[in-house]
């Protein structure tokens, strides 16, 4: 398992590099330059090329990127942004928190909602109960998030006054912008638990264990559920990057600072320090997330941590 | 890289062989198959409205002709439903009903194409990930890996800002973004169904290995796939409407139902009703894909075969 | 066992992160939350929205909107004047000044009773470093075009000369923040991320990305302001800004005339319409075909709906002005020729020029979030007999289109604020590729302006912009479609004296009713 793990560890080594060659190749070679971008359309050419030569900006693109490389690995420097002259870092660690916190509270909530409703849903299957369910999460999952989140707001800021429209500064703030990212990964999950639940519920050792008499409970939570774990762990580790995406969006109608918003206004500005700072961040959460995913994975599934021990399958 | 090809290549073959064989099975299958959705009532439900969207998309220009979506009315502006315009009209003094018929093409069309493209490319890769396993698993996944970290809207922009804003473009941008995805899923079905006994028999009687993916793996692993991607025409409709919110939409004055809704965004206090319409009819256009595809999942289920 | 510990492990993972993202976010300050509506008497705070955030808070570096506005809260001028150029300025650090007969010379007087907010008095070496530094800035250094030197006689006199007579010099030089110099010797890192400033208040901190604090400086010399806390926060969408308006969270806000109609009707709120010279237009490549011939681009001007234009795309925030000089501004006059809505004689005009209808014109090129304006745009045109599509493009690679002539037609909004003379930007060859978008070229146009920018006599300067605004308008270089208004909703309670013309507001002259 440590060697698995280990192994995995050096994967991100060329995983990272590849992000951070793409997403430097993407913001370099898509028009308009830092220069231009912060001084406008009314600035002299001179002007703009001084800034960009300040940046470094006036050097092909292969020396920028070696150069920032070098930057990132050598002296653990992320940079500093076009726009701000500040350390990227700092733009980082001010924003990464909130969304941080919204990621995983909207995450847990959706875990809660989702796997548990869609275990009874997949129990319950055909009833009244189970398409009541699968309906209204699937409605949910189809109202799109910045329309929830305003309606959300009408209701809870404007009308009933108790929860605060915008911010970032109390757990209070987190309610609204979790509810509107929660809801469509939950509906998300519901589906997928409901579904994979089914699908083992017809396995044979499951029919086995029916046929020896096993009690229903029994079966739910000793068989079916690990089993039909798999799919859903996977998504889980996969969904928070989606969750980023939600975040994107209720950060931007709650008015929250976040990486989301950091990103995307970068982006638009073509601060690449912020960008390739955030995204390579991101990157590292994002890897590791997903191998503890992959390690949980082989917890549940035996038959994968053998075939991780043995270094890959070897059959052929 | 030549051996994925020549994975394709083999399937295609086998494909066409596959079919042949199965003929005589078809119509007795459709019957089966046809007797389990039935049994999901919602899934009927979900199947009637998809029926009445696909229906309105093939005969818009009969309900009501495109003139009418451009056409603007300076008079007429954000006027409330009535009988002249059944939705109400848009700032510009457009019909809003025009709009969301004649939206229903875009918006269904970018659906279906983008989550068809990214299935076939997310099976192809996840199946071969999983199955090899090794070296191919690994190159596969590594490649993903990289794709998965860089945030969508960055892959969306650079499409655009690379080859411009169009809807070929825009279903492009949103395939990219949702292959990734595609690929650890299908991958990690695959895993498990490649450990099962059925394929271990096949390959003891020396099934090749495209067989055994394409014969066996993929469909016993279809049910997470069908629910995947059912929902990812939805979520495909969404993104496009995201995607359009960001200024990477289609172009205008096209009616894409995602387009109007981001367009009306302004007015959600006082015309409401631009928000609804549209809305109302990405919900259920989202919905009835969804329904479909549970229906679909309990019917097409290879386990349920006996 | 095995499995226990798997879902052991799965929740053990949720919690903890759940764990360290509760200390995560209590770490941000936690100013507990301002739903209830607090009672205005007594007040002495203002929380203001914004929708982007600042930043940078160097004097001279900065280039966003929001950053003017915060400067200048922090920072005062030589003096006040206002932008549209009709007032005589007003005394601020400088209690006089005096120009040379050759107009080379601007001698500054200084009073002697301003303070930075450290305490150290305001002198001649830090006006003299503080315009220097504009000189030397990429970002600013348009200001003070013409400038050569600057020369500190004492303690409180500050002379500028001046390469050239330029006229619009005052105007510019009236917006340099003073800013001081032992300060930034001090630690450059300070002299950005905390500043010590001159103006009415001083800063007090930042979290990125949500909010900068600012209190009233008790020792102002003009007298402390009567609002104390200024609270600045990041909202970027309009629909959020305009419910924290609504509940009272925010206090001003500069909004957009898409939410204005929601805001209109709120009785505890007043929305504040204030003029501005930016404006919107459309630009026609005077390089390529058809719109080489002059009758071309009248009869675009001709073709396009003003007031419906600005109805749908401004919700009526907007002045109608087909003149690119807006109507406050230094050199306006309803004498010269306007565009009105007239369809017939566009048709008349494209036939005169010889274009066949039904023309097909290629696409419409507009970035984003001027697509609105090119649907109205396009549907005017086709009235006319003119086809075109709407090719919409990502911001930067529009910029890149737009700047480098690779268009026929697109509409846009733009800034040319200062003195009227900015506008030479719009016409002069010397800007083609960048802000002369029509790629306009015209010797006899070019010698206009560089005579408006000698002249120092105003009435000799009038009638040349007379001149020029007379030309534009008759070789219809642009089809300018009108100037938008910088729109502000504040509470009703707050009395907020005057928004000068251009929009960039003075805390200090606010007060609670």
């Amino acid at each position: 398992m440590y060697k698995y793990v280990a192994k995995r560890l050096l994967y991100m080594i060329p995983v990272l590099l590849g992000v951070a060659f793409l997403v430097f190749a993407i913001l370099s070679l898509t028009p308009g330059d830092p220069g231009s971008i912060i001084l406008g359309i009314t600035a002299k050419p001179e002007d703009i090329a001084a800034l960009n030569a300040e940046f470094g900006y006036d050097k092909p693109f292969l020396i920028r990127f070696f150069n920032y490389i070098g930057d990132v690995v050598l002296h653990f420097d992320l940079g500093t942004s076009y726009q701000s002259r500040q350390p990227v870092i700092n733009d980082i660690l001010a924003r990464f928190p909130n969304t941080f916190l919204l990621t995983v509270l909207s995450m847990s909530a959706a875990s809660v909602i989702g796997i548990s409703l869609g275990i009874i849903s997949a129990v319950k299957q055909y009833t009244a109960l189970d398409q009541t369910l699968v309906v209204v999460a699937l409605i949910f999952a189809s109202i799109p998030g910045f329309w929830l989140g305003l309606m959300l707001m009408l209701f809870f800021s404007m009308k009933l006054g108790v929860l605060p429209s915008y911010g970032a500064d109390s757990l209070r703030h987190f309610v609204l912008p979790t509810i509107t990212v929660c809801m469509t990964s939950a509906a998300g999950l519901l589906r997928l638990t409901r579904s994979a639940m089914l699908e083992t519920i017809r396995q044979e050792y499951i029919r086995t264990a029916k046929a020896k008499g096993a009690s229903q409970k029994r079966i739910i939570w000793k068989h079916a559920l690990r089993n039909a774990m798999l799919p859903v762990v996977t998504t889980l580790g996969t969904s928070f990057g989606a969750s980023l995406g939600g975040a994107i969006i209720a950060e931007t109608v709650f008015a929250m600072p976040g990486m989301g918003t950091l990103i995307t206004t970068a982006i638009r500005q073509k601060d690449i320090p912020v960008v390739m700072g955030s995204t390579l961040f991101l990157a590292v959460l994002f890897s590791l997330i997903i191998l503890i995913v992959d390690v949980i994975y082989a917890f549940i599934d035996p038959r994968i941590k053998a075939k991780y021990e043995n270094g890959g399958r070897s059959r052929e | 890289m030549h051996l994925l090809i020549r994975v394709l290549k083999q399937n295609m073959r086998m494909g066409v062989g596959a079919v042949n064989r199965q003929k005589s099975r078809t119509r007795e299958q459709f019957r089966e198959f046809w007797r389990r959705y039935r049994k999901n009532k919602s899934a009927v439900v979900g199947l009637i409205i998809l029926v009445f969207l696909i229906g309105m998309a093939l005969f818009a220009d009969l309900i009501i002709p495109y003139s009418k979506c451009v056409e603007q009315v300076g008079a007429e502006r954000l006027q409330l439903p009535s009988a002249a315009h059944f939705f109400g009209t848009d700032e510009f003094g457009r019909d809003l009903f025009a709009r969301v018929v004649h939206g229903s093409r875009y918006s269904l069309f970018i659906g279906v194409a983008t989550s068809l493209m990214a299935l076939v490319a997310g099976a192809i890769l996840g199946a071969s990930a999983g199955y090899f396993g090794g070296m191919v698993d690994n190159i596969i996944c590594r490649i993903i890996d990289v794709f998965m970290c860089v945030p969508p809207i960055l892959l969306s922009l650079a499409v655009v800002a690379a080859i411009g804003t169009s809807m070929q473009n825009l279903i492009i941008a949103i395939t990219i973004s949702c292959i990734p995805g595609n690929v650890r899923l299908i991958r990690s079905v695959v895993l498990t169904v490649a450990e099962q006994d059925y394929v271990e028999v096949a390959r003891s009687y020396g099934a090749s290995n495209a067989r055994i993916i394409f014969r066996y793996v993929l469909p016993n692993a279809m049910g997470p796939i069908i629910v995947n991607t059912t929902m990812a025409i939805s979520d495909m409709i969404l993104s496009a409407a995201g995607l359009s919110f960001i200024g990477m939409g289609i172009q205008p004055p096209s009616p894409e139902w995602g387009a109007l809704l981001s367009a009306a965004q302004s007015y959600i206090f006082t015309s409401p009703y631009l928000l609804f319409f549209p809305g109302i009819f990405i919900v259920l256009s989202s919905l009835s894909f969804n329904l479909v595809g549970d229906g679909l999942t309990d019917a097409l289920d290879p386990k349920l075969k006996n | 066992m095995k499995k226990m510990m798997a879902v052991l492990l799965t929740a053990v993972l949720t919690v903890s992160i759940v764990g360290c993202g509760d200390s995560g976010g209590q770490s941000g300050e936690a100013a507990e939350t301002k739903t209830e509506v607090e009672s205005q008497a007594g007040k002495d705070s203002i929380v203001i929205a914004t929708d982007v955030d600042m930043d940078t808070l160097h004097p001279s570096d900065f280039s966003t909107t929001i950053e003017h506005t915060i400067i200048k809260q922090l920072y005062d001028t030589l003096m006040y004047m206002n932008p549209d150029g009709a007032h005589d300025p007003e005394e601020r650090i400088a209690e006089s000044y005096e120009i040379s007969e050759d107009g080379m010379d601007y001698t500054f007087t200084l009073r002697d009773d301003v303070t930075f907010h450290d305490g150290s008095a305001v002198t001649a070496e830090d006006v003299k470093f503080s315009l220097e530094l504009y000189m030397d800035s990429e970002y600013q250094g348009s200001q003070v075009t013409g400038l050569e030197s600057v020369e500190a006689l004492d303690d409180t006199t500050v002379v500028c000369h001046l390469s050239n007579p330029y006229s619009p010099f005052l105007l510019g030089v009236c917006q340099v923040p003073i800013a001081s110099k032992a300060y930034y010797e001090q630690s450059e890192d300070d002299f950005v991320n905390t500043p010590v400033g001159s103006g009415p208040y001083k800063y007090v901190g930042r979290e990125k990305g949500s909010k900068i604090t600012l209190e009233s400086y008790e020792d102002y010399y003009r007298g402390a302001a009567t609002i104390k806390n200024v609270t600045f926060e990041v909202i970027p969408d309009q629909s959020t800004t305009a419910v924290a308006l609504k509940t009272g969270e925010v206090d001003f806000a500069m909004i957009e005339s898409s939410v204005i109609a929601q805001l209109t009707g709120d009785n505890s709120l007043t929305v504040e319409e204030v003029a501005a010279s930016g404006f919107t237009y459309i630009s026609m490549n005077t390089e390529k075909e058809p719109f080489i011939d002059p009758k071309v681009r009248q009869a675009i001007n001709y073709a396009v709906d003003r007031e419906n234009i600005i109805a749908v795309c401004y919700d009526n925030e907007a002045e109608v002005n087909s003149n690119i000089c807006s109507k406050e501004r230094f050199g306006y006059s309803d004498d010269q020729p306007q565009y009105t809505y007239d369809p017939e004689k566009a048709k008349e005009l494209l036939s005169e020029a010889g274009v066949t209808t039904p023309l097909d014109l290629g696409s419409i090129l507009v970035a984003e979030k001027y697509s609105n304006l090119a649907t109205v745009i396009q549907s005017n045109l086709a009235d006319v007999g003119i086809n075109v599509s709407i090719d919409v493009k990502e911001f930067n690679a529009y910029i890149d289109d737009l700047t480098s002539g690779n268009y026929t037609i697109t509409a846009l909004e733009m800034t040319l604020d200062g003195d009227t003379q900015q506008l030479e930007m719009a016409f002069i060859s010397d800007y083609i590729g960048t802000a002369n978008n029509a790629r306009y070229s015209d010797p006899e146009m070019d010698e206009l302006f560089s005579q408006a920018r000698a002249e120092t006599d105003n009435d000799a300067r009038e009638a040349i912009f007379d001149q020029i605004f007379t030309k534009a308008q008759d070789e219809a270089i642009y089809a300018v479609i009108g100037n938008p208004l910088t729109l502000y909703a504040h509470n009703e309670s707050l009395e907020c004296k005057e928004i000068p013309f251009e929009g960039i507001y003075s805390i200090y002259d606010f007060s609670w009713k």
